[in-house]
């Protein structure tokens, strides 16, 4: 009988020994939006033995253009979910592990830790720079994607003492401030050349192949269908320093809260700490406001925090709501890095 | 006379245009190439910028020698 996986064996740096490899081999994709959705069945049908998926959200109407794994009749269900279902189509051998949450501080290394190669598939700075840190922690490899309207960025790294996201793209205030697919829009073929691009650094890092974007960005325009790749170097302080530190990429804090498909958003008190005139304004049953200006300090008794139940905290960028959360370091108060406007989309989808 | 031919890739193309070329008597550092594109093009305070000459990443405190660099931000969207 011919092997499911023969134009692959036949391939000299494949063989059999390199799809027993595969089959051995567990692959975390972190992120089942447009690069997880173009990354994830190249993997699968490839014959990697295990593959987990994390994400919290559910499929919307505007993923459909690029989120090529899900179909019209699935808007409003869990993506790992639909994702799954699909993906177990193409390949029954694969095993496949949901995660129907976000990744945080609290468990990023816990679950990294369980996986021979990451993906970031995701669409935030926040993310990677947390993905980056546990996987320094973890001495994990893991393959960056990004986008900006039709162009697209690749590199491995991690990989065999190689640079870090850090080394690369040092942490910078400004970043917060660029603006997201969401905001600019995206060329749905550009997301699947970078996440299938990212597949395959993947499978050359598990099998190790030469030549895998360790050390080097790579960078393509669809547009103007140019591409070119920038070597960049090792900044071994400012891995010393993941190794060292306390934290994990931006978001830690013991009072962010990770917003899972699990939880009940009935459950939680959630105070728009913004003041009246920033926008988009959100009226929904659970929002509550309370201008920041409002409360003259944290001993203001016009709050009583404690009796208050369990709040959510939330602002245009999580910056105000981070830091009074922090201030008042009760077990009741969270915050969420979600600005105001991805927040009331999650709500509302919670709803639906 | 230094001359310097820079390609802007991602949301700097937008900022500064894909292509621009800048004449000055000494050359800078890439910290100071920066600063100077600022005053011109004052969006780019809000950017990160990387800068590459010869595909090799550049510290900022590196000089940029005369010719071709690129110029470009992290993306972010995925």
């Amino acid at each position: 009988m011919i092997n499911r996986y023969d134009r692959h064996i036949k391939l000299e740096s494949f063989g059999e020994s390199g799809q027993r490899l595969l089959k051995e081999s567990k692959v975390l994709v972190i992120g089942v939006g447009g690069l997880g959705c173009a990354a994830l069945p190249y993997l699968v049908s490839s014959g990697v033995g295990t593959i987990g998926l994390m994400d919290a959200d559910c499929i919307d109407k505007t993923n459909l253009q690029r989120q090529v794994l899900f179909s019209e009749e699935e808007i409003g269900l869990p993506k790992v979910n639909c994702a799954i279902n699909r993906l177990s189509k193409l390949n029954t051998e694969v095993n496949f592990i949901p995660y129907t949450f976000d990744l945080i501080p609290k468990n990023a290394e816990e679950i990294i830790s369980q996986y021979d190669v990451i993906l970031d598939c995701t669409d935030r700075f926040e993310a990677r720079y947390l993905i980056n840190d546990a996987c320094v922690r973890q001495n994990k490899p893991w393959v960056f994607g990004a986008l900006y309207k039709f162009e697209g960025q690749v590199s491995v790294f991690n990989h065999k003492s190689g640079p870090t996201y850090r080394c690369l793209f040092p942490y910078n205030a400004k970043q917060k401030e660029l603006p997201s697919c969401s905001d600019v829009g995206v060329f749905a073929p550009a997301v699947g050349v970078v996440g299938v691009t990212q597949a395959s650094e993947a499978l050359k890092v598990l099998l190790d192949l030469d030549q895998a974007l360790s050390g080097s960005l790579w960078c393509i325009d669809l547009l103007k269908m140019n591409t070119h790749t920038i070597k960049h170097t090792k900044n071994q302080k400012a891995i010393d320093q993941i190794r060292v530190s306390n934290h994990l990429g931006l978001e830690c804090s013991d009072y962010v809260i990770d917003l899972n498909l699990e939880m009940n958003y009935a459950d939680y008190r959630w105070i728009d700490l913004r003041e009246s005139h920033e926008t988009p304004q959100i009226s929904h049953k659970l929002v509550e406001a309370l201008p920041l200006s409002s409360i003259e300090s944290i001993e203001d008794k016009k709050v009583n925090w404690s009796q208050m139940g369990k709040v959510v905290l939330f602002c245009a960028s999580g910056a105000r709501a981070r830091k009074l959360a922090e201030e008042l370091q009760l077990s009741n108060v969270r915050f969420t890095d979600l600005g105001a406007e991805q927040l009331s989309r999650k709500l509302i989808k919670h709803d639906a | 006379m230094i001359t310097y031919q820079i390609k802007c890739f991602g949301m700097l193309s937008e900022v500064i245009g894909e292509q621009i070329y800048i004449e000055c008597n000494t050359e800078y550092s890439v910290g100071e190439l920066i600063k100077h594109l600022e005053k011109d093009y004052p969006k780019l305070e809000a950017i990160p910028v990387k800068v590459a000459q010869n595909d090799q990443l550049l510290d900022d405190s590196a000089i940029v020698i005369s010719g071709t660099l690129s110029m470009f931000p992290p993306f972010s969207g995925g």
